[in-house]
């Protein structure tokens, strides 16, 4: 069953009068316990289909069907809503927030839930238990290692039992050794049933994905099936 | 998301940037202060003047001998002998005689400001015993001891004591409220005390009072609230007796309710008075024309055979020889202020006649009191004008620091967001912190707004030289504050609310 369906996508950027296209005539499908790897040089639209997958962009032409639901019209809170219940993000940059401790970023989402604190407390110290920082709980972001950082915002992004998890270039600002890691635990996340849609331009990565969706200019070149790899193995 | 999450976050926002949110917090105090105080300069100062200037005090005209002039008593130079001194004298029954010649003319009285002193002044019998009496009809502090002494010696009533310039003649008298000269000059004696007679003594050495007759009492419409007013048989017997404001017999004896001091006697002066009534508390919405309240001051019955005039009151009364019927200054009040005009005229007329041309000068404290307060007006505006100046500049910078506030946070909304902060969240959150600073800048602006205020309105009221004197309007105060508050907390939400709209994708990149 397709959980996302995006048909004759189009995103046109206006930059200065001039039209620009990132995205032109999209179709892709994302089935419940997926690993996409989405693959492409940089400029050609990936992390923009990315965005628009996750509800962070929204799109100038085509269909979006989330359970089979179209996504346009919905609300901004809507789409926050769904942001927060069946997404997850992990980002390059980590974004984590400086000022709040591990514990504390991996809490917001439950806290933008309206889980309460007691709670969000617990869920949120079980998953930083989960990938590895239960001696880091308390640590600020500036005190931990890259790939600390990214085992905390992975820890964020499943707070909510997402659906989805939405990875754009989860270790490009790794070490290999810790990239290995994280991709790991995306594996194995995947292998819990969880979808994961990572963007990247990595083919040695992109191996750990049941399929990689090639673009290039804005367009879908093409779907590779993964047939051997770690995803593979379960 | 919850509202104490929102909150929480917001407030550490402001935790986390100390001096930013400290100089926003200060900029908005000072404007919020510098716009609450001009604003409430114009809002309670214009109000409350238009009403004090149509109270009773405003409502008086002032009938001086030509010699006791407003501008040679403001001087502060009135030397004249005896002789002149008397040629000068108004008698204490003009007052009925103008009354009835002039229709306008409501009241007619006596009123001259004195200065009470506690006890007698070196001992029973000592000689230093004596009372003095302002007669400038200002709030002066009570001359010494050693000015009188090294003033000339004048000993009968009425006599004016050669002063420098600045300093405030002094008149001594020979008995009776504010009577009574040197012991040692005029073989006066201070009241002994009576066996069986117990005083009570005053928290204050001395304090302002008034000299006058009953009808003073009616030309201001105010009553007693405990005991009674003193009568024209008072001041026919030369009675000793005394009424308080409420607010001066709070301070001079903080241990005697209002019911319990009327019967009490004390020794002012060196005189021993009775305590006849206290004023109600309305009186202190009453003023005289010099700022003084009612409930301030201290009353006794002024000396005289002449009872002055009012509806209803006797109009002659009688038994006192020599010149304790005559004055140097007579009061009359007109029913409303428009009467003031016709009166005045009518009485210069009048006293003209008596007394011959240029001998009697007629003040109106009206004229000159809205003569002051419409330049006050005019320097109001120019206050306000830079008050409200100063507060749109301040929260054209407060907008600017809450943008770029909200600009250098783009990311971390961007990162809220991507985890499910809808833009109402997003506004709240900035919002909250926005909204803490306005709240606290605007509420310590007002806070000192009201020192600043009182600044403000005592050096207008030396530079027009005002003699109203509005109390502190805390009814404009709770105008100004809440629109105040309105206008911060709108510009402070503004920012938040441009932030809230930005694109998700955009604010990620934009670390």
């Amino acid at each position: 069953m397709n959980m996302i369906t995006l048909k004759g996508i189009n995103k046109i950027y206006d930059a200065g009068g001039e039209k620009i296209s990132a995205l032109q005539g999209v179709d892709l499908k994302i089935a419940k316990g997926d690993f996409v790897a989405i693959m492409g040089p940089s400029g050609s639209g990936k992390s923009t289909l990315l965005h628009i997958l996750g509800l962070l962009d929204s799109f100038s032409e085509g269909e979006y069907t989330l359970e089979d639901h179209p996504v346009q019209g919905l609300s901004d809170k809507e789409k926050a809503r769904l942001r927060n219940q069946h997404f997850g993000f992990i980002f390059q940059s980590f974004y984590l927030l400086p000022e709040y401790s591990a514990l504390e970023n991996v809490m917001l989402p439950l806290s933008l839930a309206g889980m309460p604190l007691k709670e969000r407390r617990q869920k949120a110290g079980e998953l930083l238990v989960k990938v590895g920082l239960s001696h880091r709980v308390n640590f600020y972001p500036s005190m931990l290692s890259g790939g600390q950082q990214q085992r905390v915002a992975i820890a964020r992004a499943l707070a909510n039992n997402p659906t989805v998890i939405f990875a754009d270039e989860p270790t490009g600002n790794l070490p290999l050794a810790m990239g290995e890691e994280i991709l790991d635990i995306l594996t194995d996340l995947n292998k819990q049933g969880v979808s994961v849609v990572m963007v990247t331009h990595d083919e040695r990565l992109a191996e750990r994905a049941s399929r990689v969706v090639r673009v290039q200019d804005g367009r879908v070149m093409g779907e590779t099936l993964v047939t051997e790899g770690p995803h593979h193995a379960k | 998301m919850q509202s104490s999450d929102t909150f929480a976050m917001g407030l550490r926002s402001l935790k986390e940037r100390p001096l930013e949110t400290g100089l926003i917090i200060l900029g908005i105090t000072l404007a919020s202060c510098v716009a609450a105080a001009s604003l409430l300069l114009l809002l309670s100062q214009k109000a409350q003047s238009d009403k004090i200037l149509q109270g009773p005090a405003y409502r008086e005209i002032l009938v001086s001998s030509a010699s006791d002039s407003g501008q040679n008593a403001r001087s502060g130079i009135t030397l004249v002998n005896q002789q002149a001194a008397q040629s000068f004298q108004l008698s204490a029954s003009d007052l009925s005689a103008a009354g009835s010649k002039v229709p306008q003319l409501a009241f007619g009285y006596r009123a001259d400001n004195t200065r009470f002193r506690a006890g007698n002044f070196g001992g029973r019998g000592g000689g230093g015993n004596f009372a003095v009496r302002v007669t400038n009809g200002g709030d002066a502090p009570a001359p010494t001891a050693a000015q009188v002494a090294t003033g000339a010696v004048v000993p009968p009533e009425g006599v004016v004591v050669a002063v420098a310039e600045g300093q405030m003649p002094v008149q001594v008298g020979p008995g009776g409220p504010g009577g009574g000269g040197p012991a040692g000059a005029f073989g006066f004696q201070p009241e002994a005390i009576p066996e069986g007679v117990t005083l009570i003594k005053p928290t204050a050495t001395d304090f302002n009072g008034v000299n006058t007759n009953p009808s003073f009492f009616l030309a201001y419409g105010v009553s007693a609230g405990q005991g009674s007013l003193f009568t024209d048989d008072d001041a026919v017997n030369n009675a000793a007796v005394l009424v308080l404001g409420p607010n001066l017999a709070k301070k001079l004896y903080p241990d005697l309710t209002a019911e319990k001091l009327v019967g009490q006697k004390t020794q002012l002066n060196g005189r021993i008075y009775t305590i006849v009534g206290v004023l109600e508390n309305s009186s202190a919405g009453l003023s005289l024309a010099n700022g003084n309240s009612l409930a301030d001051l201290a009353f006794a019955p002024i000396r005289q055979q002449n009872f002055g005039f009012a509806p209803g009151a006797p109009a002659e009364g009688g038994g006192f020889g020599g010149n304790f019927g005559q004055t140097r200054n007579l009061r009359f009040a007109v029913a409303k202020v428009a009467d003031l005009k016709e009166a005045s005229a009518a009485l210069t007329k009048f006293f003209d006649a008596k007394y011959g041309e240029g001998k009697v000068t007629i003040t109106v404290p009206f004229e000159a009191a809205q003569l002051s307060q419409s330049g006050f007006e005019r320097l109001l505006w120019i206050i306000v004008a830079f008050g409200v100046g100063t507060l749109v500049m301040a929260l054209i910078n407060l907008m600017n620091m809450m943008l770029t506030r909200a600009l250098r946070r783009q990311t971390a909304m961007g990162i809220l967001a991507a985890m499910g902060a809808n833009r109402q969240t997003l506004a709240a959150l900035q919002g909250v912190e926005g909204g803490l600073m306005a709240l606290a800048g605007t509420v310590i602006g007002v806070v000192l707004a009201i020192p600043l205020y009182e600044l403000l309105y005592q050096a207008g009221r030396n530079l027009f030289n005002l003699q109203t004197k509005a109390s502190f309007d805390w009814a404009a105060l709770s105008m100004v504050t809440p629109g105040l508050l309105i206008i911060t907390l709108l510009l402070a939400f503004l920012p938040a609310w441009q932030t809230s709209r930005i694109e998700i994708t955009t604010a990620l990149r934009a670390e």
